[in-house]
């Protein structure tokens, strides 16, 4: 049998299939329910015109009673877009990541929400510790004990 | 709305399709999975669950919540936000089994920080009585056995509330003042023997004055004797003229003597290695050693070519060999016992090694940072056996010669002295066998002489009293307690026992030095004849051919 995140990712996928994406969202790869990659692009009037940027979402065996670890893909192709609440190594500071996950969210619902994020983004700029963080930040962003703002974007 | 009341209000078990917002699996009406499960609707949006999904959820949040919020997060709907409705089987044993338990693990904790702490503290007592075990043995070699029972006694129960802060800082201090870097001029051991000269005996002083100063004793009956003249001379502040010195005196001396033979015997050493050798004529020829002042301080160090790359642990170890190596020898009565061995070390094997191989050479430097460490210790923990050894050398050398009794004020011990002997020993100062030895009672003199008894305070104004005082207390200040000034002085012959050892030391580290230099200067490869090569193979010149 298999476990409750596959079959969870199983529908989540064949959802995608049936129904599409929205708008600016497009799946780059799902072949395994442990990693996943999304394109993101930001519609209409914004900070990052014309910029696509990669999501990678990894699904542990709890998911979706465990949030899926996410973050910006950085490599040659994908950089971080420049947000305030995200760091330059792709981690993203945002709440409904971290201790506001609920299992309602989903793949897509994370992309429609990191999306928005950015679409409401008034000033490019990395978060103030950028470069600390960056230095010590663990491969994982859920081993990071974010201090989220009163502003959760 | 009104409808609704008169209509009945549908539930969970009324929708066609059910869709789990946790797992998203769905369930048709008319194809219900097998086995049945549970669906839930708790809040007042559209949102239902499979209560299991719906409880482990919950469950899991509460459990690894990281924060409150996360945990309330998890208690309500994410979508409508009305809170879910949690009911169980509580019952009243259930309560208290996990009240009690709850309880419990405050107790437990309560209980292994208690634990934690006892273990420290432990360990710390452990360290606390060691160092201060340590700190009387030092003490006991150092002012030896006869002041040690004066002052201190192998009894803690008697010991004054300071001897439980000086004694164990004793050996802390001394291995701080080798192992630190920097060239300390004031090593603090010792302004920490300089306690003892003006702390009173510990036997209860009124007992002893009892028997040995308010009855029969001159001093307290007739302050205007002749005997009160030793007692003046002991409580006066022009004391620091006496012999010997006074140990207030030593702690300004100290110092200066330790400069003053650092510089002689830094430049002695130099005339040694460098201006007598210069017969050979190549200076620096001993390869990889440099000769180069400090920071215009009076000594010398050696430096190995490799010390660049060495890092800090090289250089620590090339300061080190160095220092001590030089023989820039120091005055300190705790100077070091041992390090001869690390600068040779140092020096042999920074020649050995190619300049190039800096690396390899650094690294053998570390090697003998980490032995010299150990040394250190080690030595500066000896320290006071040594002193304590010199100084019955020094005293059994004294037998033979009145000149040196003199000079180290060697008194007879206490307990052969009667109370008579004691003002005039005091007088004579250096009277070791010339004081009469009146009976074997053990007497102990008054810390502050005759002032200690009544009858010396019996007929004085109150200012005559304030200013006798005065001078009582600058008295002691300067020249210690007369309790002090009327034992035999082994501090004194172990200083300068001390101070011959370490002497003595250097100059036999300078000889070793010495040694190793002249011995690198005169390195040549042995030059053999011919022997054993075909003679025809050799291009000879004609003078060969024609012996």
């Amino acid at each position: 049998m298999a476990s409750i995140s596959a079959r969870r990712l199983r529908k989540e996928l064949s959802e995608i299939h049936v129904e599409g994406c929205p708008v600016g969202i497009n799946l780059l790869s799902a072949d395994n329910f442990e990693q996943w990659l999304l394109s993101l692009e930001v519609m209409g009037e914004s900070q990052y015109p014309g910029e696509v940027f990669a999501l990678k979402f990894r699904f542990d065996p709890n998911y979706p009673i465990s949030s899926p670890a996410v973050q910006f893909v950085v490599d040659g192709k994908y950089t971080s877009p420049v947000h305030p609440h995200v760091y330059s190594n792709g981690h993203i500071c945002a709440s409904i990541l971290g201790n506001e996950w609920s299992p309602v969210l989903s793949v897509i619902g994370i992309c429609v929400t990191l999306q928005s994020m950015l679409a409401s983004c008034k000033k490019k700029e990395r978060p103030q510790d950028n470069d600390r963080y960056v230095l010590h930040a663990p491969d994982n962003p859920k081993k990071t004990r974010f201090h989220y703002d009163v502003d959760t974007v | 709305m009104t409808d609704a009341n008169t209509r009945r209000v549908p539930t969970v078990n009324d929708l066609r399709v059910k869709e789990c917002y946790i797992c998203r699996e769905e369930e048709r009406h008319d194809q219900p999975t097998q086995p049945p499960r549970a669906w839930v609707h708790p809040c007042s949006c559209t949102l239902i669950a499979h209560e299991s999904c719906l409880l482990h959820w919950i469950s899991t949040s509460q459990s690894n919540a990281r924060s409150g919020s996360s945990q309330a997060n998890a208690l309500k709907c994410p979508q409508c936000g009305s809170k879910y409705e949690l009911v169980s089987d509580r019952p009243w044993t259930l309560k208290l089994l996990d009240v009690a338990n709850r309880a419990l693990s405050v107790g437990g904790r309560v209980v292994s920080v208690g634990a934690v702490g006892v273990i420290v503290c432990s360990f710390g007592a452990g360290i606390y009585l060691l160092c201060t075990a340590y700190g009387a043995f030092a003490v006991q070699e150092f002012l030896g056995k006869e002041m040690y029972d004066l002052f201190l006694t192998d009894d803690p129960s008697n010991w004054p509330w300071h001897a439980f802060i000086n004694l164990p800082i004793i050996p802390l201090s001394m291995i701080a003042s080798r192992i630190s870097l920097v060239d300390s001029n004031f090593v603090p051991i010792i302004p920490l023997f300089l306690v003892w000269p003006t702390s009173p005996p510990v036997h209860t002083p009124q007992r002893l004055f009892a028997t040995n100063w308010s009855n029969g004793s001159p001093y307290a009956s007739a302050p205007g004797s002749s005997s009160l003249g030793g007692l003046d001379h002991n409580i006066n502040p022009f004391s620091l003229l006496m012999w010997p010195p006074a140990p207030l005196l030593g702690c300004f001396l100290y110092p200066l003597t330790q400069r003053i033979y650092r510089h002689l015997f830094s430049r002695f050493s130099h005339w040694v290695l460098d201006k007598k050798e210069g017969a050979r004529g190549e200076e620096g020829r001993v390869r990889g050693v440099v000769w180069e002042g400090w920071e215009g301080a009076p000594m010398l160090q050696i430096r190995i070519n490799a010390r660049i790359e060495g890092g800090e642990e090289g250089q620590q170890g090339q300061g080190q060999g160095g220092e001590q190596g030089q023989g820039q020898a120091q005055a300190q009565v705790q100077a070091g016992v041992d390090e001869a061995g690390v600068a040779q070390a140092a020096v042999v094997e920074g020649e050995g090694a190619e300049p190039d191989d800096a690396v390899a050479a650094a690294e053998r430097m570390i090697r003998v940072s980490g032995a010299s460490i150990g040394r250190a210790i080690g030595g500066a923990l000896i320290l006071p056996l040594v002193a304590n050894y010199m100084g019955s050398l020094l005293y059994r050398l004294a037998r033979y010669s009145p000149l040196l009794r003199k000079f180290l004020a060697i008194k007879s011990p206490l307990a052969f002295r009667g109370p008579d002997a004691l003002g005039l020993a005091g007088l004579g100062g250096g009277g070791a066998y010339g004081g009469a030895w009146v009976g074997r009672r053990e007497v102990i003199p008054a810390p502050l002489g005759a002032a200690s008894g009544d009858g010396y305070w019996k007929g004085m104004t109150p200012a005559k009293s304030f200013l006798v005082g005065c001078k009582l207390a600058l008295g002691v200040f300067l020249g210690g307690t007369r309790t002090w000034a009327e034992c035999d002085p082994a501090w004194w012959r172990n200083s300068i026992g001390l101070g011959i050892f370490v002497f003595a030391k250097d100059c036999l580290q300078l000889f070793h030095l010495w040694l190793t230099k002249r011995e690198l200067e005169s390195r040549r490869v042995k030059n053999k004849s011919f022997e054993g090569v075909e003679v025809s193979s050799l291009d000879l010149i004609e003078a060969w051919n024609r012996r």
